[in-house]
């Protein structure tokens, strides 16, 4: 046999084993076609309906639209910017315009890299298959979901009109932070419609659905600038724009809606509105009935609550030094140094600000609601009304801080201390309680008892958990922000209690009213009695441990009790003016004290206090001084504070307390 | 056709590779290949046959999903819509207050307009209209021209009138016992039976001819006191035979049990009368009551306080 034959006999070979591989691949695919075409899904007509479903939409209590859930706006294709088409074709899928479903070449390089180049795996969707995924597949990576993902993608190709193709994809991509299709995206990140994006913006958007999150411009403004660039190149390289343009671009500022951060999807306001949607309607309806939602937020004041809050906990960092920690302390301390902050309309109850934490999206868990801490002596409050209404006693009656020992049944004395560690002595009520004496709280809670603590709570609101133990009184048990808020909200009304709530009307799509909210108010303290303890609360901010409030430059006529626990795990201020109630919360999830540099512990006057004050400044602005009423039966008189005597000039710091003429 | 043999030459092969057979064999081949990389007919082919048969294939992945989810949610949203739109109907055409409050079940209250609840109101019996909302209270209300609408509903048995404002601020508040509830209505409460059978009135039955003529010889304020509504009673079926007075005095209402004789036997007509009226009528019928319990004397003082 001569050479020559030899070569054609292989030559002949290969084209025979070619022509079987290429008989038996065609075979396989015909019969892997026949089994993905079994099940595969119907695609609907029109391909428009994807975004139909109506949208579940939120708004803030002056009107303003602050979340729209499911619903897709659609934008025509004639009314999205040039820009952004071009952006997105070059960066997606460059020949959409010709190919029919799959871009064979790209698809073949593809496979070639992720079947022979080890660790690599490569892509080649284009924009019709990735429609097609997006519209019926999971995003599980397997062949045979791939080729059915294909074979839809054949079917759209030869249903609709290119058009409508890339209509559909742009109105249903996500760009992150709860915006699908380009309509909601050019809303959410710049405050316009889609048709208004230049080129700067629009090669911005076109970089985003690659990976939303990662790429999320509000959080990663480099990543999302560095990807912008990668968009522009791609463009250029197409042959869309020329490179001129790509850097004329690239040095543009984009300017990002401001209010796209703050009243984002994931708000620990929203997240309670929505769990409340949820329990109440069920999930399909909250995502795809489309309810018009009402709520009672009032967007500035939840705006400076999340500023107060973050700034205020900032600064703490700074005084305990935890601003240079490394990464690995970091990680013990769990999700660092947290806080939460709740304020309710006193006459009705709205909760107007609600803050969960320092940031949603590092930790979604809501402590404004969900977190149980103890409230330490913010609770003594419910102490004091219960031992003025029941031992009929008055601000005035003395007792004496000193060491306390306390018998319990089948247990070991309660020994309850102040948190200075020193005693003072004799001392009217009014100023153990401004001064938060310990010794003195558990003396008359032995007297008054726990029950008569845990009654005044929870007629007050409070509906967590708590035990008929004498440390009630101090605050063992755990609440969270917004019990603490409505709770105080009642003293702050008289007496009257407000439930809380944050929706007002719930409307269908077609404004059918679905739920309203009736604003009622129940009597659950005596008025008089209610006064007394106002007044010994105001005491607290006026010259006892909350006066941190003052020396911040707050004003206006306010009451309420500071609160810290054991080892400084929690610190607290509650506070209110006859308008509105705050509820303040700062401390470590995992319950570590909080002390600052130099050892000292950060109290609730310390550490939430200032957070107060600083929100309620912003938030009653403007408000004219308001004083808290007093009923007709209520008169001042100014007592020795040791002695509870009627003060003379002689008198040393008097303290002026609220009586009853019962008692004159 | 002759049977395929492997060429045992070169020149054997170049004339097998190179004939007709072979060559149109293998440009049609070629032709496939590269029709199909310029026109993509296999794709449009594919696509073509799907489309067609895209009717008979399951509606399944998330797009159906989303619809089906949507399905529900505006199924779920139609029955609640539905079930208020017919509560409020069932609210606005009731003709009195104890037929909207039969219509109102323990999951859905019915909000209704103030200038309809002033109607209902107007026509309960003065007596049981002290017990809701004094008069003096609705004319204060309505005075200041705040009042918007009036919510109702069921609350531990009882049942709740909240009166609203535009901003749902609750102005003033009641609830209904059921005894009250009992009251409410235009119609008389009528119940099958002799006034023997229920234990309310044992020991104060009286022969109707003896009560109302006792009646008669009251003041016409003290008459309307006991019957605020005869119109209503003479409506009702049968003969009056006894009148029976209840023991027990509900926010100074006392029930009266009227026993008629009808066709279908003997029935109760059950009214609510004021306890100071009611007594004034005792008194004659029973001299021996020589004067009413002194926890019951106030009763005008309390009526001038009102």
């Amino acid at each position: 046999m001569t050479d020559s034959l030899r070569f054609f006999r292989a030559v002949t070979a290969f084209i025979y084993l070619m022509a079987t591989v290429g008989a038996l691949a065609g075979m396989g695919l015909f019969c892997l076609f026949l089994v993905a075409v079994k099940d595969l899904p119907q695609v609907p007509e029109p391909i428009g309906r994807i975004n139909d479903t109506p949208a579940t939409e939120i708004f803030s209590a002056d009107g303003q639209r602050i979340l729209t859930i499911g619903g897709r706006e659609t934008v025509a294709l004639d009314d999205v910017s040039y820009p952004f088409i071009q952006a997105m074709l070059a960066t997606e899928d460059h020949r959409f315009w010709e190919h029919r479903g799959v871009n064979k070449l790209r698809t073949v390089k593809a496979l070639w890299v992720t079947l022979f180049e080890s660790g690599k795996i490569q892509g080649a969707s284009t924009i019709t298959q990735q429609l097609a995924k997006n519209l019926f597949f999971s995003f599980e990576r397997t062949w045979v979901r791939k080729f059915r993902e294909l074979l839809v993608a054949l079917q759209i190709e030869a249903q609709f009109s290119k058009q409508e193709i890339l209509e559909a994809y742009i109105n249903q991509i996500p760009f992150g932070v709860g915006a699908y299709g380009i309509g909601e995206a050019a809303r959410t990140f710049f405050g316009k419609p889609a048709g208004g994006l230049t080129l700067a913006e629009a090669s911005l958007l076109a970089g985003l659905p690659k990976s939303p999150t990662r790429y999320n411009p509000f959080r990663y403004p480099e990543r999302a600038r560095a990807r912008q660039q990668v968009v522009l190149q791609r463009m250029v390289t197409t042959g869309m724009i020329s490179r001129e343009e790509a850097i004329e671009a690239q040095a543009v500022s984009v300017d990002l809606r401001a209010q796209g951060r703050s009243l984002r999807v994931d708000s620990y306001f929203l997240d309670a509105v929505m769990k409340s949607l949820e329990e109440t309607y069920s999930p399909e309806v909250v995502y795809h009935g489309g309810l018009r939602v009402y709520t009672t937020l009032d967007a500035g004041m939840q705006q400076q609550a999340e500023t107060a809050l973050q700034q205020g906990i900032a600064k703490l960092e700074a005084q305990m030094d935890m601003t240079h920690r490394s990464e690995e302390t970091r990680v013990e301390d769990d999700n660092g140094l947290q806080g939460a902050l709740v304020a309710v309309e006193v006459n009705t109850g709205a909760v107007k600000a609600l803050v969960g934490g320092r940031d949603f999206f590092q930790t979604p868990y809501n402590r404004a609601v969900q977190d149980n801490r103890q409230p330490g002596s913010g609770f003594k409050p419910f102490l004091y009304y219960g031992v003025l209404e029941n031992l009929d006693k008055t601000p005035a009656d003395v007792m004496v801080d000193q060491p306390v020992s306390i018998p319990v049944a089948g247990k070991a004395p309660w020994k309850p201390r102040n948190f200075k560690r020193t005693y003072e002595g004799a001392m009217v009520l009014k100023k153990a309680f401004t001064a938060s004496v310990n010794t003195v709280a558990a003396q008359l809670v032995s007297t008054v008892g726990p029950d008569a603590v845990i009654n005044i709570a929870r007629r007050c609101g409070i509906t967590s958990h708590l035990a008929p133990v004498y440390s009630v009184a101090l605050g063992t048990f755990g609440v969270s922000p917004l019990e603490m808020a409505a709770a105080y909200a009642t003293f702050a009304s008289g007496g009257v209690r407000h439930p809380p709530y944050w929706i007002r009307r719930v409307e269908d799509v077609s404004g059918r009213v679905l739920q309203e909210h009736i604003i009622t108010g129940e009597r659950v303290l005596n008025e008089s009695i209610n006064f007394q303890l106002v007044d010994m609360m105001a005491g607290v901010i006026d010259d006892g441990t909350g006066n941190g409030v003052r020396r911040m430059g707050f004003a206006l006529p306010a009451a309420g009790k500071t609160g810290t626990t054991n080892d400084y795990n929690d610190a607290w201020f509650t506070g209110f003016t006859p308008n509105l109630s705050t509820s303040v919360w700062v401390g470590f999830d995992r319950g570590q004290g909080m002390r600052d540099k130099n050892g000292a512990g950060i109290t609730g006057g310390r550490g939430a206090a200032p957070i107060w004050a600083q929100f309620m400044k912003q938030a009653t602005e403007g408000e004219p001084p308001r004083a808290f009423v007093a009923p007709p039966d209520i008169y001042f008189k100014k007592v020795n504070p040791e002695t509870g005597s009627l003060a003379g000039f002689w008198t040393r710091d008097p303290v002026t307390v609220a009586m009853r003429k019962k008692h004159s | 056709m002759p049977t395929w043999s492997e060429p045992q030459d070169l020149k054997t092969w170049m004339v097998q590779g190179l004939s007709l057979r072979g060559m149109v064999l293998l440009l049609s081949v070629l032709a496939i290949l590269i029709s199909e990389v310029r026109f993509s007919w296999v794709e449009v082919l594919v696509g073509r046959y799907l489309a067609v048969t895209n009717s008979h294939r399951p509606e399944s992945g998330s797009v159906w999903e989303q619809g089906r989810l949507k399905q529900v949610a505006t199924q779920t949203l139609e029955q609640m819509v539905t079930q208020q739109i017919t509560a409020q109907r069932e609210a606005r055409e009731a003709s009195s207050l104890s037929q909207l409050i039969d219509g109102l079940t323990a999951s859905q209250g019915a909000m209704i307009s103030a200038a309809q609840f002033k109607t209902l109101y107007s026509q309960i019996p003065e007596a049981v209209a002290w017990t809701l909302f004094s008069p003096v209270l609705m004319l204060r209300i309505s005075a200041e021209k705040s009042w918007d609408r009036v919510y109702m509903e069921r609350e531990n048995g009882q049942v709740g009138i909240y009166l609203l404002d535009r901003g749902n601020n609750v102005l003033s508040y009641t609830t209904l016992n059921e005894q009250q509830l009992k009251s409410t209505g235009t119609e008389p409460h009528i119940k099958a039976g002799t006034l023997d059978g229920q234990p309310e009135f044992a020991g104060r039955i009286y022969p109707a001819d003896r009560f109302f003529m006792a009646l008669d010889t009251l003041s016409p304020e003290t008459q309307r006191g006991v019957l605020s509504h005869p119109g209503t009673l003479l409506a009702a079926q049968g003969t009056p035979v006894r009148v029976g007075v209840s023991d027990e005095v509900n926010a100074d209402m006392i029930r009266i049990g009227i026993e008629m004789d009808t066709p279908q036997g003997r029935q109760i007509v059950l009214a609510v009368g004021q306890e100071w009226a009611v007594w004034q009528v005792r008194m004659l019928l029973e001299p021996r009551l020589s004067k009413p319990p002194s926890s019951k004397m106030r009763w005008p003082l309390r009526r001038e306080d009102r």
